[in-house]
């Protein structure tokens, strides 16, 4: 196995083009991700998580362009690539799940036949053994926790429980064999306990498969739970990223700090939940300095001047100019974010 | 496992489910039975006009023109000495062989260009749009006495026109279905599983905007009957002696005088395959999407 990270993004730009301006989504992302590891993407909504994860897919809304920086995949430059040569990588490769489980299958062909396509549609020209692609079939979704899959395979997805179609969608990413899982918000229309069952999947398949996962989620006990590394983003841009463990006992930038202050506790009774003063900017009226400036309770004058590089202290990276910043600054967030989740 | 699983039979019987349930609501509906009784009575009139028709339809018997109805002619006889019911009788058929085949071109082109329309976008789609609206500004009808007198009547260019009159409908309905139907995440989904587009449109969007596509035809139908009759009423049509509905209306409109019975009948089953093919369709929309019932409006 190579020391090189499976997907390594950097200096990532996307743009946006509407009719009155083009809107900066993504600016100077860098990430990556190792072989069988789980990354966590954090951040409000709006932050550009979703555009991330449809800009490694390349399947960004038509007016989405990426306009600088590169996304090494293995040893290809995905931002190189023909539509056709990503077209063949999409599924073998990379495979990516949804947030809404009850809209990602075509209501009108029952699971197999869109099983069966997939696997079809990626195997060699005639080389496509439909027995054995039924058998592995139904030994996954079994393994996924589906009962009965056997005789399931000829149902049609309204015959499915939310909780089974994302199993069966995942099913369907992983019969395909990708290195990496891009997994965009895959619990948030689920409820609690089938939260914990998905992600309970998807964390044996990373061990089992040595399946890298990129986790997007706003949930940060998911992530602390499941995820080895975490990026924290806001507006468009990568604020603090390292290990789980690092970020969440001692986070340094004042975004991730208020993110993780905000998660409400069992411990704390409060009147009102903790927020965070102000909201995002808008896209089209970046400020010349640090976009969480006009939020942040440690702006300088110079948070205001230019957009702070990232640097990096205790093994993270952080995009801050106030980075020494106190680091006993909450009581210990790890604890409370692992409660949240259970 | 806190998800309850159907057992087989349940599953099994689903697989069905949507065509049998369509119909049990339907029969259970007056108009829903009365179209479908009609309907599936002239496809059988069609099919083997010479079971039910006493004549056949150009046999003359000159002694016996222009008569009322009697037992041996139900509906009377033409000029000719023709049995107006046999002729009626063989006109299903070509009432039919002209509206079909009509309806379904104006689908499949009309869906085609629905398609590229919605998934190109822009330009292309602008331009398709403006098409569309002018060839529907003008009246079905008149669009096809316009086009008839460049082609030439024959039962051929009747149904190029009368489907080039349609198709605007088929377009700007498939437009609109495409374009919900590829909003949906299914669609993200076959992508991120590496789908090219031409088989996203055919295989996983297709199916899904059929039903609504196949039960405006039902109603379009009997607007093209009407328009075929018309059409020949005015001699532009099926040329005689086919008899077609519009040329036994016309001829009998020869000797309405003497002999009304022929204007009558042809006029009574025009109707009642219009009000079959119309009751059929709207019944069959109610049932499968009420939200579609602005979606057709008579054009004239």
């Amino acid at each position: 196995m190579s020391t090189q990270p499976l997907l390594t993004i950097s200096q990532l730009d996307v743009t946006y083009r509407t009719a009155d301006a083009d809107l900066p989504v993504l600016r100077d992302v860098d990430l990556s991700i190792d072989r069988s590891e789980i990354v966590g993407i954090v951040g409000e909504s709006g932050c550009g998580k979703s555009t991330l994860s449809s800009a490694v897919m390349r399947l960004l809304p038509p007016n989405g362009r990426i306009t600088g920086g590169t996304i090494q995949f293995g040893d290809r430059d995905l931002t190189a690539l023909s539509e056709g040569e990503m077209r063949r990588l999409r599924g073998p490769e990379l495979a990516m799940i949804f947030q809404d489980p009850l809209s990602s299958l075509n209501p009108v062909f029952t699971i197999w036949t869109q099983l069966r396509d997939a696997l079809a549609a990626h195997s060699r020209r005639g080389s496509f053994d439909q027995k054995a692609a039924r058998k592995r079939t139904i030994e996954t979704l079994t393994e996924l926790g589906i009962p009965d899959a056997e005789d399931r395979l000829n149902d049609y997805p309204h015959q499915f429980s939310g909780g089974m179609r994302q199993r069966i969608m995942i099913a369907l990413a992983l019969l395909l064999g990708p290195q990496l899982l891009i997994a965009d918000e895959p619990t948030s229309a689920l409820d609690a306990t089938l939260q914990a069952q998905i992600v309970a999947i998807i964390a044996r398949m990373r061990r089992e498969r040595e399946m890298a996962v990129m986790f997007v989620t706003h949930d940060l006990a998911l992530v602390s739970q499941l995820c080895d590394r975490v990026v924290v983003m806001y507006c468009g841009s990568v604020v603090e990223a390292g290990s789980v463990q690092n970020v969440f006992r001692d986070p340094r930038h004042p975004y991730t700090r208020a993110l993780i202050g905000a998660v409400p506790t069992r411990h704390q009774h409060v009147d009102r939940l903790i927020t965070i003063p102000g909201s995002v900017p808008s896209l089209s009226q970046l400020p010349i300095g640090c976009a969480f400036a006009d939020r942040c309770t440690k702006t300088r004058a110079t948070c205001r001047l230019s957009v702070p590089e990232v640097r990096i202290v205790d093994e993270r990276k952080v995009r801050c100019f106030a980075e020494d910043a106190t680091s006993s600054y909450h009581q210990d967030p790890v604890e409370i974010v692992v409660e949240a989740a259970q | 496992m806190a998800i309850a699983t159907p057992n087989r039979t349940s599953t099994r019987r689903s697989r069905l489910h949507g065509l049998s349930a369509t119909l049990q609501q339907l029969i259970h509906r007056p108009a829903g039975l009365i179209g479908l009784i009609i309907v599936v009575g002239l496809i059988i009139l069609a099919v083997v006009p010479g079971v039910f028709a006493p004549f056949e339809p150009d046999a003359q018997t000159i002694s016996d023109r222009l008569q009322g109805p009697s037992v041996e002619h139900l509906l009377g006889t033409d000029r000719l000495g023709r049995d107006t019911l046999s002729r009626l009788i063989y006109g299903v058929g070509i009432a039919l062989i002209v509206a079909l085949p009509a309806v379904l071109s104006a689908l499949v082109i009309g869906l085609l260009l629905g398609i590229v329309a919605a998934w190109r976008g822009g330009l292309i789609d602008a331009l398709l749009v403006i098409v569309m609206d002018v060839l529907q500004a003008f009246p079905a009808v008149i669009l096809a006495l316009a086009l008839l007198a460049l082609l030439g009547p024959s039962l051929r260019n009747v149904i190029i026109v009368i489907s080039i009159a349609f198709i605007p409908n088929y377009a700007r309905v498939s437009r609109a279905l495409v374009f919900s139907a590829k909003a949906n995440q299914w669609v993200e989904a076959e992508r991120a599983l590496g789908a090219s587009t031409l088989r996203i449109v055919f295989t996983h969007i297709l199916p899904n905007i059929l039903p609504p596509l196949f039960i405006l035809m039902a109603m379009d139908i009997p607007s093209a009957i009407v328009i075929e009759a018309g059409l020949s009423f005015l001699g532009l049509g099926v040329q005689p002696p086919t008899p077609s509905w519009g040329a036994i209306l016309s001829d009998g409109f020869q000797n309405i005088i003497q002999s009304p019975w022929a204007v009558v009948f042809a006029s009574i089953i025009l109707m009642i395959t219009t009000l079959g093919f119309t009751m059929l369709g709207e019944t069959l929309r109610d049932i499968v999407d009420p939200r579609l019932s602005g979606l057709t409006r008579r054009r004239w």
